[in-house]
């Protein structure tokens, strides 16, 4: 434990040593953002994490360790048509420490005022906020909502992207396209545990059209997976040797495979005015194989209302697995009933439906700086939880955050 | 007696006079020869969200800020841009720390931004109606 603290610690110190050296006419310019944040639920017998990178997470102990970070970015801008900028990100992760990643490196060309093309690792809004899902402060409640967001299990692609924007009228338009590749890990519950992925000829599209307090927006993110997941092969291999016999299991042990297409779509609408603030979006996952990725269809609403500095607020969210893993068509009797459990133990973290139902309250101390109070009860069904040991899903599950969100 | 007339008449001067300030004291200011004559307030809000990049004639435009504990800061944003002071917070950050965009730049004080604007055609302001003077062009009174 000492080791994350250190680690988060020493990266607000260089900030700080670099930022007084910087000045508003340098053009080298700073930005931070941070969250301070502790929760803890109300069952003892599971995790639930805030991200799919994290191999563990927070039980009925309060704990800092899901949802604080820290973010430094700098910008190197010596015209108005280059730039370079560098966002190093500390939260837990998935060697267990605080140990800084590069989830943001990237060039910026802007030949005019409405295009940018950017080279380098960059974080693509496959739904309305993933790009800026890291900097609490932004939005309203203490994360965004985890039926819908927990399901793209990677932040920043390598590759090139580009960022348009126009008016039509008073009409604001802006898209954004991007060709990228990414390796990564997630951590699964079930009969897989860690396991690391390939994305790859990756192409995503988002567009986004503002009128007023209004605006819509629609995304679109394809690419290819790899998965290094030997205990698929494995299941794989078995599942054939016993078709024979079992010819009940014969499209599963033919569907099982390491490489597939992966997919997701999602249209958003958020309001925003002086008082009121409002969105929802509906996404949906597919992925082409049935792996330790499961299809998804979810959506959430959330709406805030301000008053003075203070804003109450309200969400709901919704997952249902669209995945086409036969396990209920499967004989829970006879000789084939001991692999139809082993099926079930191996695939359950991916088969249920989800939902969440939160309030919170945010203050915001001052222009910067927030505080969030939140309560949700989950009726678990996303892959953010982990089992401890092997105890049976909950139907239910409360989780109470507090957080301390601000940029600078 | 005449001393306390004298007194209750500067009183009611002066109530009349900060009553005139504060009222559509806040007034948007460009370069005197820009082409345009007036913008919507919703229009002068897009330029300051950095949704809107060039004037309705074609020429590009850069907003100017003011200090950001000043009243008249507050009361431009309140009005014209429809924002608290937190909610433009987390509208810039969601452009800077995705490389989207950056805020307005902050000028010193109403003065250096009259002066800014009458010297370049792009540049647009907010300043309290009485620093404007014949080298600027108002071209929105906000209410």
């Amino acid at each position: 434990m000492p080791v994350k603290h250190t680690c988060l610690a020493a990266l607000g110190f260089s900030f700080l040593a670099f930022h007084a050296v910087a000045d508003e006419e340098s053009p080298i310019s700073t930005s931070v953002f941070g969250t301070l944040g502790v929760a803890k639920s109300n069952n003892n017998d599971f995790y639930f994490r805030s991200r799919t990178t994290l191999p563990e997470g927070i039980d009925n102990s309060w704990s800092f360790h899901n949802d604080s970070n820290l973010g430094i970015q700098l910008t190197y801008e010596p015209s108005e048509k280059f730039s370079a900028t560098i966002l190093a990100l500390a939260q837990l992760n998935e060697s267990d420490d605080y140990g800084p990643l590069i989830e943001w490196a990237y060039l910026t060309y802007s030949p005019n005022e409405n295009l940018k093309i950017r080279v380098g690792r960059t974080v693509f809004p496959t739904f309305i906020a993933s790009d800026y899902s890291s900097v609490s402060f932004t939005y309203l409640p203490v994360r965004l909502p985890q039926d819908v967001y927990s399901l793209i299990p990677f932040q920043g692609v390598d590759g090139i992207d580009f960022i348009y924007d126009t008016n039509i009228g008073e009409t604001y338009l802006q898209f954004q396209g991007l060709i990228a590749q990414r390796d990564f890990e997630i951590f699964n519950d079930g009969g897989i545990g860690e396991t690391d992925y390939e994305l790859e000829n990756t192409h995503s599209l988002r567009a986004t059209l503002r009128h007023g307090n209004w605006s819509v927006s629609a995304g679109y993110l394809k690419g290819d997976m790899k998965v290094d997941v030997p205990e698929v092969q494995e299941l794989a291999v078995f599942l054939k040797s016993v078709t024979n016999i079992f010819p009940v299991f014969s499209s599963l042990a033919n569907g099982l495979s390491s490489e597939g297409e992966i997919r997701f779509s999602s249209f958003g609408i958020q309001y925003s005015s002086y008082r009121v603030t409002f969105s929802s979006e509906y996404v949906q996952r597919r992925w082409d194989i049935n792996l330790n990725v499961s299809d998804n269809d979810a959506y959430y609403l959330m709406g805030g209302y301000h008053i003075g500095k203070w804003t109450p607020y309200a969400f709901y969210s919704n997952s249902k697995n669209k995945s086409k893993i036969p396990l209920s068509s499967y004989p829970t009797e006879g000789p084939a009933a001991p692999i139809t459990f082993a099926l079930g133990e191996f695939f359950s973290p991916l088969l249920g439906d989800g939902n969440t139902k939160g309030i919170g309250l945010r203050y915001d101390f001052l222009e910067n700086l927030a505080i969030k109070a939140q309560f949700e009860r989950i009726n678990v069904g996303a892959q953010l939880f982990l089992k401890k040991e092997g105890q049976p899903v909950p139907e239910s599950v409360n989780l109470a955050s507090l957080a301390l969100s601000f940029v600078y | 007696m005449l001393r306390r007339s004298l007194l209750l008449t500067i009183f009611i001067l002066q109530l009349g006079f900060s009553a005139t300030v504060k009222a559509g004291s806040v007034v948007v200011i460009v370069n005197k020869n820009n082409q345009s004559d007036s913008l919507s307030s919703d229009l002068v809000g897009d330029i300051y969200l950095g949704r809107k990049k060039r004037f309705p004639t074609g020429e590009l435009v850069e907003p100017l800020d003011l200090p950001k504990d000043l009243e008249i800061t507050s009361d431009f944003y309140k009005k014209v841009v429809k924002k608290t002071p937190a909610q433009l917070r987390a509208h810039w950050s969601r452009l800077v720390f995705t490389g989207k965009g950056r805020p307005p730049k902050r000028i010193v004080d109403e003065a250096a931004v009259k002066t800014m604007v009458a010297e370049d055609k792009k540049l647009i302001g907010y300043v309290n109606e009485v620093s404007v003077d014949k080298d600027v062009k108002v071209i929105l009174e906000v209410p």
